[in-house]
């Protein structure tokens, strides 16, 4: 594997918040990220959607200083070598995939600790926490050893230790993961207020309705490639006119004889289901059920709905974020 | 209490589970004191405290930083502001300092259980100190070998007993020859010449050696964390 890392990377926009030239991140796998190309504007929320092990926690480790890259070089906040810079760091805050405390601590000794360490005095960082355990609905817990709380109050936890000092970036893996609704709604409230008050967010995901509701710009990660981004609006005219029919059936079939029919752009098993992508041609909709039937299928369920962003992807890569 | 500093984690994760900080505290003076009653010989009680120091220092500090890199909290605080040097040496600090603790009332048990008042006890107490700093050192190198907690165990142990046998912990070493030689570099040997002195048994090497030698591996193991310690926390799957 060539191990190739630019010390002095071409000259970084100082409006982009972090810019990545042919960013690549290879394992002992064959896995990680190839050729990333990307530039995140200031105040931006930036959405990086793409399938589990598609490359996206990969790409945020890289620009948090968690791993190195192979080849390629980025910058944050403009500047580079994250990991041998403080006080870079120092203006980032992280929530990483999973949840990682000192369980034996409560879920304020956690905070206040990384609240101290990235900078915050004892009273700005009482301060800060009070207003943030309430906002999390954590007071009552507060106290509590972490080892005594639920995956979602953890999750919790990871955004009230991302959020204390202030950040001017925020690297968010999953965020909302393990989120009961009310927290969720809450949580898209306030990251449009920091976006707002200018604060960068890049948010991995494989949540389409999360990205298409808060991202401006979003980039489709793909086995580790980028394979679209744009605006929310502009990647759904890929697909415009087109429809979406989610089918149950009572057991699987072969689904050629349905990628045959013309006006499928997309077909994808998942399980007993079949999600179809198709133009927006009324003759679709009576061909596939035939073509189910007589394929010997059995349909349970039959849903037509308007496509989304996941669409999109499925248009673009042939298969689902989701899976 | 509230941690603002890595060292500061640690005291409080101890605070926080007082029973099992009891029983780290008491197993060594408990296991170590009955010995010191009923050894056959000065040579043994001086080995077992020595395997004892060894062990406690080596397999705690690899075990505990081997889980905390499994469940994602070194990654996560190698993310703040903190330079990797700093968390290492940090760690290394604290975790010696907790192993100095639950050793001391072993080793000031034994300076009374042989009236050793005078400066064989101050130096027993500065090789105790180096050889633990010795053990958690190889502790903390040893995990970035290890993926999980049990290959930490298994490589930490395949360092350590070749190490205590190469400083004469296991049988004597003489005064002349290649193991001589080799056992000056090995800090767990200052601590059991320390034990000997203090024992009453007739050591191979003279106070001033003990001391000497353990100021040297002190300042070149605090040389090694810092320079090798930093590739612990490079998490490359």
């Amino acid at each position: 594997m060539q191990v190739k890392i630019e010390e002095s990377p071409k000259a970084y926009s100082v409006r982009a918040a972090v810019e990545t030239h042919r960013l690549s991140k290879l394992f002992s796998t064959g896995k990680g990220i190839l050729g990333v190309d990307l530039r995140v504007h200031r105040g931006e929320i930036f959405g990086l959607v793409g399938p589990n092990g598609s490359g996206k926690s990969t790409l945020l480790k890289l620009i948090s200083g968690e791993i190195r890259p192979s080849s390629g070089s980025f910058a944050v906040l403009g500047g580079n070598r994250i990991w041998d810079n403080s006080r870079l760091r120092r203006k980032i805050g992280v929530v990483r995939e999973g949840v990682a405390h000192v369980e034996a601590l409560s879920g304020y000794q956690n905070a206040w600790f990384f609240a101290r360490v990235y900078g915050l005095s004892a009273a700005q960082a009482a301060v800060r926490l009070e207003e943030l355990f309430h906002w999390a609905d954590l007071d009552s817990h507060k106290h509590q050893p972490v080892r005594t709380y639920s995956f979602g109050m953890k999750r919790k936890l990871a955004l009230i230790e991302a959020l204390a000092h202030n950040p001017e970036l925020l690297l968010l893996d999953e965020p909302s993961l393990g989120l009961d609704y009310s927290s969720v709604l809450a949580w898209r409230e306030k990251l449009v207020e920091m976006s707002k008050s200018g604060i960068t967010t890049i948010l991995a995901t494989n949540d389409t309705n999360d990205a298409e509701r808060l991202c401006h710009r979003i980039a489709f990660i793909h086995r580790g490639r980028i394979v679209g981004s744009g605006r929310p609006q502009e990647l759904m005219e890929h697909i415009q006119g087109s429809y979406e029919i989610l089918l149950t059936l009572r057991y699987p079939m072969d689904i050629r004889q349905i990628s045959a029919i013309d006006g499928v752009a997309a077909v994808v098993a998942e399980g007993d289901a079949l999600k179809v992508l198709a133009a927006s041609n009324k003759k679709v909709l009576p061909e596939l059920v035939a073509a189910v039937v007589w394929g010997g299928g059995s349909i349970l369920s039959l849903e037509v709905r308007q496509p989304t962003l996941g669409d999109v992807f499925l248009k673009i890569t042939g298969s689902t974020v989701g899976g | 209490m509230l941690p603002s500093t890595l060292w500061q984690v640690g005291v409080a994760e101890l605070l926080s589970s007082r029973r099992s900080t009891f029983i780290k505290v008491i197993f060594p003076t408990v296991v170590g004191g009955l010995y010191l009653f009923v050894a056959p010989s000065g040579f043994f009680t001086a080995s077992l405290i020595t395997v004892l120091a060894a062990v406690t220092g080596c397999f705690g500090t690899g075990i505990t930083l081997s889980r905390a890199r499994s469940e994602g909290v070194l990654q996560r605080i190698t993310l703040t502001p903190l330079s990797r040097r700093r968390i290492v040496l940090e760690q290394l600090a604290i975790n010696s300092a907790v192993d100095f603790c639950q050793m001391l009332p072993l080793a000031l048990l034994t300076s009374m259980k042989f009236e050793a008042y005078d400066l064989r006890l101050l130096t027993l107490l500065l090789a105790l100190g180096v050889a633990l700093v010795a053990a958690n050192l190889l502790g903390l190198l040893m995990i970035i070998l290890a993926t999980t907690v049990g290959e930490a165990m298994l490589y930490s142990s395949l360092a350590l007993f070749p190490l205590l046998y190469i400083g004469g912990v296991f049988t004597p070493v003489g005064l002349e020859g290649t193991r001589a030689i080799l056992s000056s570099t090995v800090p767990f040997s200052c601590l059991q010449q320390a034990l000997l002195a203090v024992i009453g048994e007739s050591p191979a090497w003279p106070a001033l050696r003990v001391v000497e030698t353990s100021v040297v591996a002190g300042a070149g193991m605090l040389l090694v964390a810092a320079l090798v310690g930093p590739r612990v926390l490079r998490f490359e799957p």
